[in-house]
């Protein structure tokens, strides 16, 4: 693939993220604190988020399948997916967080479930789109070329 | 008294009880002990009383016929002695016993009967009769007895008249004679001896020695008698009678009808008496009397009964009453009081419910702003792929603008349920209310164009100028006053939009009302009124809104601005100006075709009164259209006007210091003049003279400004702002009489170009044209900078008011006819640029006002402009042209605003219409420096934090790489990271005793996340200021959460001990702050210290 494409492609591709709305400007600030005496920062964060996310889903799952949920086990999961995910600006995984939030409040375990469910769904949505971003960045990288620096001003 | 109240109403027996027993045996103990003293009192005087009684009757009984038994016993003496013989003759009794007898008659006092009665029978004796004494005589004793009765002598006691017989009585056998011959004296009460009249005497009795015969004396019973009557007997009664049981005296009030005397013993047949019995001896007769007096003490003792009834009776009813009447009073209280807990929990409960309802309100806004957003976007995507023009852009289009409006209202809602729920709140800023005024008109005036509406700022007296700096919410004065113009603008259409505003002091509570015309005095209280009641409908927010205002009316540096949207639209009927600034209210004939929640005026209601005013429609003038709102608000002046300027606007608001000046060839118009011109005509009056005598002369006329403008509203406002300035102002109506005016003014003619023929008064008075000058008294004289500049014509010509082509001949032709020496400047106004700019005349579409008028007429001489020398051999050749660029900056950080004019030259060649073509709005580029420009912040902020060493608290991983990323990013060479409070108050407490007596912090920033397992922000925060303070120090931690600037969490922290709040994305511009903050409080805290 033409190097100049493939940078348009992954313009075109951040774009769509931001527009889906699946990351906010916190992506791009941390694309920005990116330099070159920490080249791999994104992806190391992201990396980070990918591996707590698993953990916590995988103990939501199981505080929540239990026969008595211990909501005081499950808030503080939540909470924590909440800030990460809004640190690396998974706008969507963290809004359904805070309405995550809101059912554990009510200990409504029904509602709570539901929002697992949507929780994951946003957490996987947003992985696989961040791993193909950097999946396209490798390509760029790796044909020799610069990733092309996104705008604040979006 | 609530205690004893408790107390009666829930046990009404007991209390009642012991309500008699206390207050009712008082009394009866006071009764019984009255009554004792009462009784003995009536006792001892009814003894006296009696014991009185009595010895007054004995007295009488003892002095009534005293000595009668002595004066018997010695007449019997004296007779005894007359009588020698042992047979007495009647003669010798007449001869000798009766004269003796006589004298006894008549010397012995009350004696009623004298009588001598021989043992053999023969009688002689006087006695008083009815009228008259007479005698009474036996002359002879044994067969013959008879008894003679013949009157007598008065003085002599001789017989004279004739004898009558009368009946005899057998004296000598009588018991008293018997016992008197025995006893030798006795005494009796018996019948008299003589006459018709036998009245009951008491007699005495004395026999002679010589025992031949015996005397008696008789008393009348009734001197007794009357004595007895004459005393008081006070209610009692007296008997008396003899031995034998005659009743002598009967006498007293009493009805003794069963009274019964029988042989010496008494009987009464009556009970309830008392009677007192005593032996009473008159002259010689034993008396018994009895003293009778009903007995009285039983009736003291009945009405004392009924008295004590009486008192149980009250003693007994008035605590029952009262019992009763609390009980009663307490019922009524308790059903008060418990309807009033109900309404009490129903109004909570709908407060409650309210509350949660604009809660759920705004949270259901805020969801679905995000939705539109994501509609919006997405419009935007799309209409990226459409080929543009095609149906679908249209479409799209129209969604946008769709979700535009979407917006907007929800934005609406948003206000008002911010607003409900009493978050709304001020967020001071410094800015210019003149800019913010003509933003607001800018923004407005392509709108109102569109429909041939002109929206008019008016400053008014200017005052508004004099203090434009203030410190208030702009962003909330703008949505009210956008709000109140868009109305405005959506109502009207045709005429003219005017908005005004000028300032005043702080004045009395409702200065909007002080403010109207006295004839809407009436209107405007009723108007308060309602607000009034609107206000105490409305809940907490209003009174937090009173608070804020009276807040601001105690400063002295407060203004109060006044500003008012007046319109030619529709109008709001009288009836619906009170609920038009109630929400979802719309006035529903005038609101056809347009749409909107009502909620706009609501809102700028509440919003004007979170600043401390008040908003109100005015009355206007009869027969003129249209709406006029009213409001007014307190903002603090940042720069306190000095005292001339706080005169000037106290002095009111006529300050048109307009003045009328005659000026040749010119009809004058005089405008609105107040009568404060006089004053200024006087005190001007010598300049006038050096102007009048100057003016003669086109040379050194002073500029003018020839106004040829449309719009009637406009044509005033420009007109008045203008000669505020001091400039001479002509004013052309219409745009067939410009040339005319033109003419007369400047002696061009488009017939004649050079001929310049001074027109007579006559015919210019023929012409409709309204020409005024204005001179300042201020401004004119002192700027006049050089005496070699030549006149400056400025023709303001609005595009709309003719045809172009024609005004634009008119203006050329005038231009060519100009005289060396007249400078002429074009400006036209409602004009795209394009025609007409090749001459170097200033277009501009945006309307003519505020900043953007004095910036055009700063080209003016007197207000500083300098007359480009090109511009005198500009009318010979067109070659150099010139733009004006006023260069708006705000030079220092406190915000006054200076504007200077730089007078750009360009080249001929340069120029190409385009160049030329710009607008003042345009070439006016405001240049406003900012509080720190954002590349030099960012190497300052960056030395802020170059080499600090700081501690990232937080337990989750990837917040705390990005947050240290960030903070390395910034400068910062340290970063320690921890993953809850319990480790950090630990490496702190570590980092405090390690360092021994170096002054350098473990840390010189410490970011502390709020929520974290183990130990919480706050809980750790504490701790480490604890620790520090053994040591002396403070390390500055920062808080770092997921909630937001100003929410409970937030404040919380704060009070924790932390010294600022960041928002968990850690924007840099607020870190860079917050840090700038810190700081400089450190700094300040050291300087203190040292």
């Amino acid at each position: 693939m033409d190097l100049v494409q493939m940078q348009k492609s992954l313009q075109d591709y951040t774009k769509s993220l931001f527009l889906e709305g699946v990351l906010d400007s916190q992506f791009l600030q941390l694309q920005q604190l990116q330099d070159e005496s920490n080249p791999d920062f994104v992806s190391q964060v992201v990396t980070l988020f990918f591996q707590d996310s698993d953990r916590i889903l995988n103990d939501l799952s199981l505080s929540l399948d239990q026969q008595v949920v211990d909501f005081k086990k499950v808030d503080p999961h939540v909470h924590q997916l909440k800030g990460s995910s809004s640190s690396i600006g998974a706008q969507r995984v963290k809004n359904a967080c805070v309405v995550f939030r809101n059912f554990c409040e009510q200990q409504n375990v029904e509602a709570c479930h539901r929002c697992l469910q949507q929780v994951k769904q946003e957490y996987y949505l947003v992985k696989n789109r961040l791993e193909t971003l950097f999946k396209l960045e490798q390509q760029i990288v790796a044909s020799g070329g610069m990733i092309p620096a996104m705008e604040l001003g979006f | 008294m609530v205690k004893v109240t408790k107390f009666v109403t829930s046990r009404p027996l007991v209390s009642l009880i012991l309500l008699v027993v206390v207050f009712g045996t008082i009394p009866i103990v006071i009764w019984g002990i009255a009554m004792t003293s009462i009784t003995n009192n009536v006792d001892s005087l009814t003894k006296d009383l009696r014991s009185s009684l009595v010895s007054e009757i004995e007295n009488i009984g003892e002095f009534i016929y005293p000595k009668t038994n002595s004066s018997t016993i010695s007449l019997a003496r004296v007779i005894d002695s007359y009588i020698t013989n042992n047979n007495t003759q009647f003669t010798e009794i007449q001869t000798q016993i009766a004269p003796v007898l006589f004298q006894a008659y008549s010397t012995i006092p009350q004696v009623s009967q004298v009588s001598y009665i021989s043992t053999d029978g023969l009688l002689f004796s006087y006695m008083t009769g009815l009228n008259t004494s007479f005698a009474v005589f036996a002359n002879s004793s044994g067969g013959d007895y008879t008894w003679y009765t013949q009157s007598i002598d008065q003085r002599t006691g001789r017989l004279i008249g004739d004898a009558t017989r009368s009946q005899p009585l057998d004296l000598t056998h009588t018991d008293w004679f018997q016992a008197a011959q025995r006893d030798h004296t006795t005494a009796f009460v018996g019948t008299g001896l003589g006459g018709e009249d036998n009245e009951t005497l008491f007699e005495r009795v004395v026999s002679l020695d010589s025992k031949k015969g015996v005397v008696s004396l008789g008393f009348p019973v009734k001197y007794l008698t009357s004595a007895l009557n004459r005393l008081n007997l006070h209610g009692g009664e007296v008997y008396m009678w003899t031995k034998d049981g005659t009743v002598l005296v009967r006498e007293g009030s009493l009805n003794a009808s069963s009274f019964i005397i029988s042989n010496g013993s008494i009987c009464f047949k009556r009970s309830k008496f008392e009677a007192y019995c005593s032996v009473l001896e008159v002259s010689g007769v034993p008396l018994t009397y009895t003293l009778m007096f009903a007995n009285k003490g039983g009736g003291i003792k009945n009405a004392a009964k009924y008295m004590l009834i009486l008192m149980v009776l009250y003693g007994f009813c008035w605590p029952t009453v009262f019992v009763l009447f609390m009980v009663r009073a307490t019922r009524k209280d308790m059903d008060m009081r418990s309807s009033l807990i109900n309404q009490m929990e129903a109004t909570q409960q709908a407060e409650r419910k309210s509350m949660n309802k604009s809660q759920a309100f705004a949270q259901a806004s805020h969801d679905i702003r995000g939705s539109l957003a994501g509609i919006t976007g997405l419009i935007d995507l799309c209409r990226q792929e459409v080929k543009p023009g095609s149906e679908v852009d249209a479409s799209l289009q129209q969604m946008n603008v769709c979700t535009k409006d979407l917006v907007g209202l929800l934005n609406s809602v948003l206000d008002m349920s911010k607003i409900e729920s009493g978050k709304m709140q001020l967020e001071e800023e410094e800015f210019n209310l003149v800019q913010l005024l003509e933003d607001v008109v800018d923004f407005f005036h392509p709108l109102a164009m569109k429909k041939k509406v002109d929206v008019v700022l008016d400053l008014h007296d200017g005052s508004i100028l004099k203090s434009s700096n203030v410190r208030g919410d702009s962003g909330k004065l703008k949505q009210i006053l956008n709000n109140l113009v868009s109305n405005a603008v959506k109502f009207t259409v045709e005429g003219h939009i005017s908005i005004r505003a000028w300032a005043q002091k702080p004045g009395s509570k409702s200065s909007v009302v002080l403010a109207s015309k006295p004839k809407g005095r009436v209107v405007s209280i009723f108007s308060k009124f309602t607000l009034c009641m609107n206000k105490d409908q409305s809940s907490s927010s209003s009174t937090y809104e009173m608070e804020i205002s009276n807040s601001l009316r105690n400063n002295p540096n407060t203004m109060e601005f006044v500003f008012e949207v007046d319109d030619t639209g529709k109008g709001v009927p009288v009836e619906m100006r009170k609920s038009v600034f109630e929400n979802y209210v719309q006035v529903r004939e005038t609101a056809q075709g347009q749409q909107g929640t009502g909620l706009g005026l609501g809102i700028v209601q509440s919003l004007v009164r979170l600043m401390g005013g008040e908003i109100r429609i005015t009355d206007k003038a009869m027969g003129e259209k249209g709406t006029s709102f009213q409001f007014n608000v307190l903002l603090t002046t940042s720069d306190t006007p000095d005292m001339k300027v706080r005169e000037d606007i106290e002095a009111g608001g006529g300050g048109d210091y307009v003045i009328s000046t005659p000026n040749p060839g010119l009809t004058i118009n005089t405008t609105s003049l107040g009568g404060s011109s006089m004053n200024i005509r006087h005190h001007l009056s010598p300049r006038f003279n050096t102007c009048l005598s100057s003016s003669s002369s086109p040379k050194q006329e002073a500029s003018r400004v020839v106004l040829l403008i449309k719009d009637e509203e406009r044509r005033r406002v420009t007109e008045k702002s203008i000669k505020t300035l001091g400039i001479k102002v002509t004013v052309v109506e219409k745009w067939e009489h410009l040339s005319q005016a033109l003419e007369r003014l400047f002696g061009f003619s488009p017939q004649s170009s050079m001929g310049r023929t001074e027109l007579s008064s006559t015919s210019s008075r023929e012409l409709p044209l309204i020409g005024t000058d204005g001179v300042d008294s201020r401004s004119q004289a002192p700027r006049r900078r050089s005496t070699s500049f030549s006149a400056f014509v400025l023709l303001m010509i609005d595009a709309h008011a003719g045809p172009f082509p024609e005004m634009d001949d008119i203006v050329e032709q005038f231009l060519r006819s100009l005289h060396h020496g007249i400078v002429c400047k074009v400006v036209w106004l409602n004009e795209p640029p394009g025609r007409g700019s090749e001459r170097g005349d200033v277009c501009c579409l945006k309307p003519m006002h505020g900043s953007r008028l004095s910036r055009v007429l700063k080209m003016l001489p007197e207000l500083g402009g300098i007359v480009p020398k090109e511009e005198l051999q500009r009318e010979a050749s067109l070659l150099r042209r010139h733009t004006l660029v006023a260069v708006a900056a705000t030079t220092s950080p406190k915000g006054t605003t200076s504007c200077e004019i730089e007078e750009v030259e360009e080249e001929e060649d340069e120029a190409s219409s385009s160049r030329y073509n710009k607008k003042p709005g345009k070439s006016v580029r405001t240049i406003p420096k900012p509080v720190g420009s954002s590349e030099e912040e960012r190497v300052t902020s960056n030395a802020l934090l170059k080499g600090k060493r700081v501690m990232v608290v937080d337990d989750n991983r990837i917040t705390c790489t990005v947050a240290t990323m960030k903070l390395k990013n910034m400068g910062v060479s340290e970063v320690r990271q921890c993953n809850n409070g319990k480790e950090a108050v630990r490496l702190v407490s570590e980092g405090l005793t390690q360092r021994g007596s170096t002054q350098m912090l473990p840390f010189d920033y410490i970011f502390m996340d709020c929520q974290m397992p183990e130990m919480d922000g706050c809980e750790a925060t504490r701790e480490i200021r604890k620790v520090e303070s053994k040591y002396g120090v403070h390390i500055p931690i920062i808080a770092v959460s997921g909630h937001a600037l100003g929410s409970n969490e937030a404040e919380a922290t704060i009070d924790a001990g932390m010294d600022a709040f960041l928002e968990k994305d850690m924007n840099q511009d607020q870190l860079r702050k917050i840090i700038r903050d810190i700081e400089s409080k450190r700094t300040t805290v050291h300087a203190t210290v040292e």
